[in-house]
C-alpha cells in the first residue's frame, strides 16, 4: 500500500489535478451553498465533462465537488437559515442563531473546520479500514436498518424535550406525508388524491427548501427588521474557533464523524440523516444540553463533521462492492463504469494506482478546502449586509428554480410554496419543523425495511424472529430504548437531587 | 399567543390531517394500509390530547415572542403563489424579473427613483445570475413559458 | 409613417415565420433535443445514455441536454416523454417491462400506444445468482429445493412489478415453486442483501451482478443464447427450464413523429448503435448491448404486454 500512495501523492501534485481540485472545491461550494442545488445534481452534471479527461483526473474532480458541495450547504444554512444540501439541516439549529447573534464569523469558521476534520475521519476510515467496514455495512439487512431508522426517530424525542408530544406528532406528521406516492411494497400509488403527478411522492429536497428557506422568507419580511443579522466582520474568529474545538470538542468531534462514516456506509442513509443524529447525539451527552438550539459552537460542529465524513463512508463499499452508500457516490460509480472501471475488492490491486490517488486526493482537497473556504466564507457573509427584503425575496426565486432544477417538475416548486406555508403557520403554534423534515427523510426506509422484515417473516416463521435476529439489531433496539427512556430517567435524576432523602435511598 | 391557544390550534391541525388521510385512503388493502393508519391514529390521539391539554389546562406564558407583521406576511405568500402560477405560463425569467422588481419596490424604503433603479438592477441582475449559472454552466433548463 | 412600417413588419415577420417552417421541417435537428432519462444520474439507464451521447456528437448534429425526470420506478419521465409535442425535441429512454406494467398496475398516465419506437439498444437477461460459498450448485437444485421447502427459500427481488417479479411469477407458474420472496427498491441494495446473507439466492440482471462478479456464482442466465459477459454459464433453457426473461431498454419519442423526423434519428441511433467502437465501450462498461430497429422494437413490446398481462391476471395481480 505504501508504493501506491506514494504514486498517489506524485499524481496529486501534478498541476492540472491540483486545478481540477480547486476548481472542484469552489464549483462545489458554490452549488453546495445555492439552495436547491445539491451535491447530487453537481457532480452528475460534471461526470460528462470526464469523459474527455483520464479517468484518475476526473475523479479527482468529482471528489473535490462532493466534498466542496457538502461543505458549501452550511454557508447558508448558517447565513440564511437554509440548508444548502440536506445534509445540513442540522447545521440550521444552531448555525443561523449564532449568526442572529452576531457572531456569524464563528458559525462558518466552525462549519469550516468541522467539515475538514469530519471529511478526514472519513478519509482516514477509507483508506485504512475498507475491507472490515465493508463486510460489515453488508450485515445491515433489512431488520438493522429498520432499527436504525427506528432510532433516528427515537432521537425526536431528544431534540424536543419540551414540548415531546408536539415534536412526536411533528415527526408522525412527516413520516404520514412520506407515504404520499408509489408504495415500496405493492407498487400501488397512495394519496394522490386524484393527481396523479404526486405519484412520484414529495421529494425530499422541495420540502426542505419549503418547510425551512420559504418558511423563513416570511418569518423575515413579518418581521420589521433591516438586516438579517448584525454583521461586522470579528477578527480573529478562525482563531478562537480552532482554540474552542481543540480544547472543548474533540470527542463531541471524533463521535460524530465516526456517525457520519458508519451511515454514510449504509446505501440509502445519506448525509441528512448522520447530521442530525450526529446533532442530537451531541445534544444528549453534553452536560447543559439545554444550550443546544441557541447558538453554540458544539451543535454546528457535530452537524458538520457528521455530514462530510459521510463522503469516506459512501465510498466505501462503493469502491470495494460496487454498493454506493449515498447518491453522489452512486453517481461517481457510474462515472467509474463508464471509465470502464470496476469496484470491488480488487480495485485496490489491479486498479491500485487509481483507487490511491483518489483516496489521497480526498485527504488534499479535505485540506485544501480550509483556506479556500475561508476566503469564500468571508465574502459569502457579506449577504448579511445586504438588505433583508432584497435577499428574502431573491431566496425565493432561488428556491423555485433550484427545486424545479431537481426533476424539472413545477410540483417540486408547489411542494416548496406549500411545506412553507405548513412550517411557517405551524410554527406559531409549535409544529417542530427538525422533527418533520426527519420523519419524512426516514418515513420511505422504515417502510421499506419494515415490508422486507415482513417478507422475511414468511421464511423465519414469525416477525419477532426476524426483528431479534442479529446482534446488530438488538444493539439498535437497546439504543432506542435508551434513548426514549434516558430524558425520563435524567428528569428523575434532577428532581431527585433536590430532595436529600431520595439520594440517601438512590446511594 | 398563549400556550393554551397553540396547544389546541396545533391538536385541531393534527387531528384534521389524520382525517384527510384516512378519509383519503379508505380504499387501500392489506400492506399498503399498515403504516399510514397506525400513525393517523397516532395523530389523532395525540391532536386529541394536545386539544383538551389546551381547554383544561390554563396555560398563560406565551408560547412565541412576537406576532408577525400579518399584512407583509400575506403581501409575499399571496405574490409567490401568483409568481408560481406565471412561471410555466409566462416562462421562469419574464415573471422572476417581474416578481423581484415588485417585491423590492414594495417592501422597499421608499418610492424614489433611486429605489426604482435599486429594484431594476437588483431584479435583472440576479436573473442574469441565475442564467449564467443555470442555462449556460450547469445546462439545466429553466421552465419555458410562451416568453423567455 | 407609422402605418406602412407596420405593414412592412408584418409582411417581414409572416416571410420570416413561413421561412422558419420550411428551413425547420428541411434541416431537422436545428437546435438541442431533450433527452429524457427516467432515472437517476449514475445508474446503468444514465451510463448507456451518456455513452452514446458521445458517438451522437459525432455526428455534427444538435446536442443532447440531459433531463432527469425520476420518479414512479420511471413512469414519471416515460409520461413526460408520452405528452411531450411530437416535434422531434423531446426524445427519451424507456424500458421494459417498465413501460408495460406501469400503465397496467400503477395508473400511470401513458400506454405503450403514445410512443414512436426508436430502437432498442441493451437486453439485459435475468440471472440466477448466489453467493460463492452457497451449497447450490445449479438452478435445478435451487428449484428442487423451493419445491420440497416451500416458503423457505429466500428470494431476493428488486420491484414489486419489475422484470425481476414477472420472472418470479413465470417460474411459479410453469414450475410450481414459492419460495419466499423478498423485495428490493434497487439492484445495489438487491446485491448487498445477497452478499450480507439476507437472501440465499436473487434474480438479478447481468448487467448489476457484473460490479461484484467475483464474490458471486451465476447458476443461470434466462436468455436464448448464453451471455458474452458470463462465459461458461448456461442457460436456464440449456438445464431444461423454459424460462427466457429480461430487461430490455431503448429510445423513444412521442406518437405522432413526422416520418422524416423519426427516421433520422432511426438512422442516427442505427449507426451509432453497429458502430465497433461504440460497442466495445458498452462491453468495457458491463452493458450487454442488442440493437434492434424500432420496428422490431415496438413488435416486442406489444408481445410482452400480452404476456404480462396474461400473468398478472392468472397471480390474482391485476384486476381483470
Amino acid at each position: 500500500m505504501l508504493g501506491y500512495v506514494i504514486t498517489a501523492l506524485g499524481h496529486i501534485i501534478e498541476p492540472l489535478n491540483i486545478l481540477l481540485m480547486l476548481g472542484g472545491l469552489i464549483g462545489g461550494i458554490v452549488i453546495g451553498a445555492l439552495p436547491g442545488l445539491t451535491a447530487t445534481m453537481g457532480v452528475a452534471l460534471m461526470v460528462p465533462v470526464t469523459f474527455a479527461m483520464d479517468p484518475i483526473s476526473g475523479l479527482i474532480m468529482l471528489g473535490a465537488i462532493y466534498a466542496g458541495a457538502i461543505y458549501g450547504g452550511s454557508n447558508s444554512a448558517c447565513l440564511i437559515r437554509t440548508p444548502g444540501t440536506p445534509s445540513s439541516v442540522a447545521t440550521t439549529f444552531d448555525g443561523f442563531p449564532m449568526c442572529q447573534a452576531g457572531k456569524a464569523d464563528e458559525a462558518l469558521q466552525t462549519a469550516l473546520l468541522a467539515s475538514a476534520f469530519g471529511g478526514v475521519v472519513g478519509t482516514f476510515f477509507l483508506l485504512f479500514m475498507s475491507e472490515p467496514l465493508a463486510t460489515f455495512a453488508l450485515k445491515f439487512g433489512g431488520p438493522e436498518v429498520f432499527w436504525l431508522c427506528i432510532f433516528g426517530l427515537s432521537s425526536i424525542a431528544v431534540m424536543s424535550r419540551d414540548n415531546m408530544l408536539k415534536g412526536l406528532l411533528s415527526g408522525g406528521l412527516g413520516l404520514l406525508i412520506s407515504t404520499i406516492g408509489i408504495d415500496p411494497n405493492s407498487g400501488v400509488p397512495r394519496f394522490i388524491f386524484g393527481y396523479y403527478p404526486l405519484a412520484q411522492g414529495i421529494e425530499i429536497i422541495p420540502a426542505m427548501i419549503g418547510l425551512f428557506s420559504f418558511s423563513q422568507v416570511m418569518v423575515l419580511l413579518g418581521s420589521n427588521r433591516q438586516f438579517i443579522a448584525e454583521y461586522s466582520p470579528s477578527k480573529g474568529a478562525f482563531g478562537r474557533v480552532l482554540r474552542k474545538l481543540v480544547a472543548d470538542c474533540k470527542i463531541n468531534l471524533l463521535r460524530s464523524s465516526t456517525i457520519g462514516t458508519i451511515i454514510g456506509m449504509l446505501p440509502g442513509a445519506g448525509g441528512e440523516i448522520a447530521s442530525i443524529i450526529a446533532y442530537n447525539e451531541a445534544k444528549r451527552w453534553d452536560k447543559e444540553s439545554a444550550r443546544f438550539g441557541t447558538g453554540i459552537i458544539e451543535g454546528v460542529a457535530a452537524s458538520e463533521s457528521a455530514n462530510n465524513a459521510v463522503i469516506g463512508g459512501s465510498l466505501i463499499p462503493m469502491l470495494t462492492l460496487g454498493i454506493p452508500g449515498s447518491a453522489v457516490a452512486a453517481v461517481i460509480l457510474g462515472a467509474l463504469l463508464a471509465h470502464g472501471i470496476q469496484p470491488g475488492f480488487k480495485i485496490f490491486a489491479e486498479t491500485g494506482d487509481l483507487a490511491y490517488t483518489f483516496i489521497i486526493s480526498q485527504l488534499a482537497v479535505n485540506i485544501l478546502m480550509v483556506p479556500v473556504g475561508y476566503l469564500m466564507a468571508k465574502v459569502m457573509a457579506k449577504i448579511l449586509n445586504i438588505r433583508l427584503t432584497l435577499v428574502a425575496v431573491a431566496i425565493v426565486t432561488l428556491s423555485f428554480i433550484g427545486s424545479y432544477a431537481i426533476s424539472n417538475s413545477m410540483l417540486d416548486v408547489w411542494v416548496v410554496v406549500g411545506f412553507g406555508v405548513i412550517a411557517f403557520f405551524g410554527g406559531l403554534v409549535g409544529l417542530d419543523t427538525g422533527a418533520m423534515a426527519l420523519g419524512i427523510i426516514l418515513g420511505p426506509m422504515v417502510e421499506e425495511n419494515l415490508g422486507k422484515c415482513v417478507n422475511l417473516a414468511k421464511a423465519e416463521g414469525s416477525i419477532w424472529q426476524v426483528f431479534l435476529a442479529s446482534p446488530i439489531s438488538i444493539l439498535l433496539i437497546l439504543l432506542t430504548l435508551l434513548s426514549i427512556l434516558a430524558p425520563i430517567l435524567l428528569g428523575l435524576r434532577k428532581k431527585c437531587r433536590k430532595t436529600p432523602s431520595c439520594m440517601e435511598t438512590l446511594s | 399567543m398563549t400556550r393554551k391557544y397553540t396547544d389546541i390550534l396545533s391538536g385541531l391541525g393534527f387531528l384534521a390531517v389524520a382525517s384527510v388521510f384516512w378519509s383519503a385512503g379508505r380504499d387501500l388493502t392489506g400492506v399498503s394500509r399498515i403504516f399510514p393508519s397506525l400513525l393517523e391514529v397516532f395523530l389523532a390521539l395525540g391532536g386529541l390530547v394536545l386539544c383538551v391539554n389546551g381547554l383544561v389546562k390554563s396555560r398563560k406564558e406565551k408560547a412565541c415572542d412576537e406576532m408577525p407583521v400579518w399584512g407583509r406576511v400575506w403581501l409575499i405568500l399571496i405574490s409567490a403563489i401568483l409568481y408560481a402560477a406565471a412561471v410555466p405560463v409566462v416562462g421562469f425569467y419574464v415573471s422572476s424579473a417581474v416578481f423581484l422588481f415588485l417585491m423590492a419596490m414594495i417592501f422597499g424604503k421608499a418610492w424614489t427613483m433611486a429605489q426604482v433603479r435599486l429594484s431594476l438592477v437588483f431584479s435583472v441582475g440576479l436573473c442574469l445570475l441565475i442564467y449564467l449559472v443555470f442555462r449556460t454552466l450547469l445546462l439545466v433548463p429553466t421552465p419555458a413559458g410562451f416568453l423567455f | 409613417m407609422r402605418k406602412s412600417f407596420a405593414r412592412l413588419l408584418m409582411i417581414f415577420v409572416a416571410g420570416y415565420m413561413a421561412f422558419a417552417t420550411v428551413a425547420s421541417a428541411a434541416s431537422y435537428p436545428d437546435k438541442p433535443i431533450s433527452m429524457i432519462i427516467s432515472f437517476t444520474a449514475g445508474g446503468s439507464s444514465d451510463v448507456q445514455a451518456r455513452i452514446m451521447q458521445k458517438y451522437w456528437n459525432k455526428l455534427d448534429t444538435q446536442p443532447w441536454v440531459f433531463v432527469y425526470k425520476t420518479g414512479a420506478g420511471g413512469a414519471i419521465g416515460s409520461g413526460e416523454i408520452a405528452h411531450a409535442k411530437p416535434n422531434g425535441y423531446t426524445i427519451g429512454g424507456i424500458n421494459v417491462p417498465h413501460m408495460v406494467l406501469q400503465p397496467l398496475t400503477q395508473g400511470a398516465q401513458f400506454k405503450i400506444d403514445d410512443f414512436s419506437y426508436i430502437c432498442q439498444v441493451v437486453n439485459d437477461p435475468q440471472v440466477v445468482a448466489v453467493r460463492k460459498d452457497s451449497p447450490f450448485k445449479s438452478v435445478a437444485e435451487v428449484f428442487d429445493y423451493a419445491k420440497a421447502n416451500p416458503n423457505k427459500l429466500k428470494l431476493g427481488l428488486v420491484g414489486p412489478m419489475s422484470g425481476h417479479h414477472l420472472m418470479y411469477l413465470e417460474t411459479k407458474a410453469k414450475y410450481g415453486l414459492q419460495a419466499c420472496e423478498v423485495m428490493y427498491k434497487g439492484a445495489a441494495d438487491q446485491n448487498a442483501a445477497l452478499l450480507g446473507g439476507e437472501v440465499d439466492v436473487i434474480f438479478g440482471n447481468v448487467n448489476d451482478v457484473m460490479r461484484s462478479l467475483e464474490m458471486l456464482k451465476i447458476l443461470g442466465v434466462a436468455a436464448e443464447k448464453p451471455s458474452a459477459f458470463l462465459p461458461g454459464v448456461p442457460t436456464l433453457r440449456e438445464q431444461g427450464f423454459d424460462i427466457v426473461s429480461d430487461i430490455r431498454r431503448g429510445f423513444v419519442a412521442p406518437k405522432g413523429l413526422d416520418p422524416a423526423t423519426l427516421a433520422f434519428l432511426r438512422q442516427a441511433f442505427k449507426k451509432i448503435a453497429l458502430d465497433p467502437e461504440y460497442q466495445a465501450e458498452m462491453r468495457k462498461a458491463g452493458q450487454p448491448a442488442e440493437y434492434l430497429s424500432g420496428e422490431e422494437f415496438e413488435a416486442y413490446v406489444r408481445k410482452q404486454f400480452e404476456i404480462d398481462k396474461a400473468l398478472l391476471v392468472q397471480f390474482g395481480l391485476l384486476k381483470k
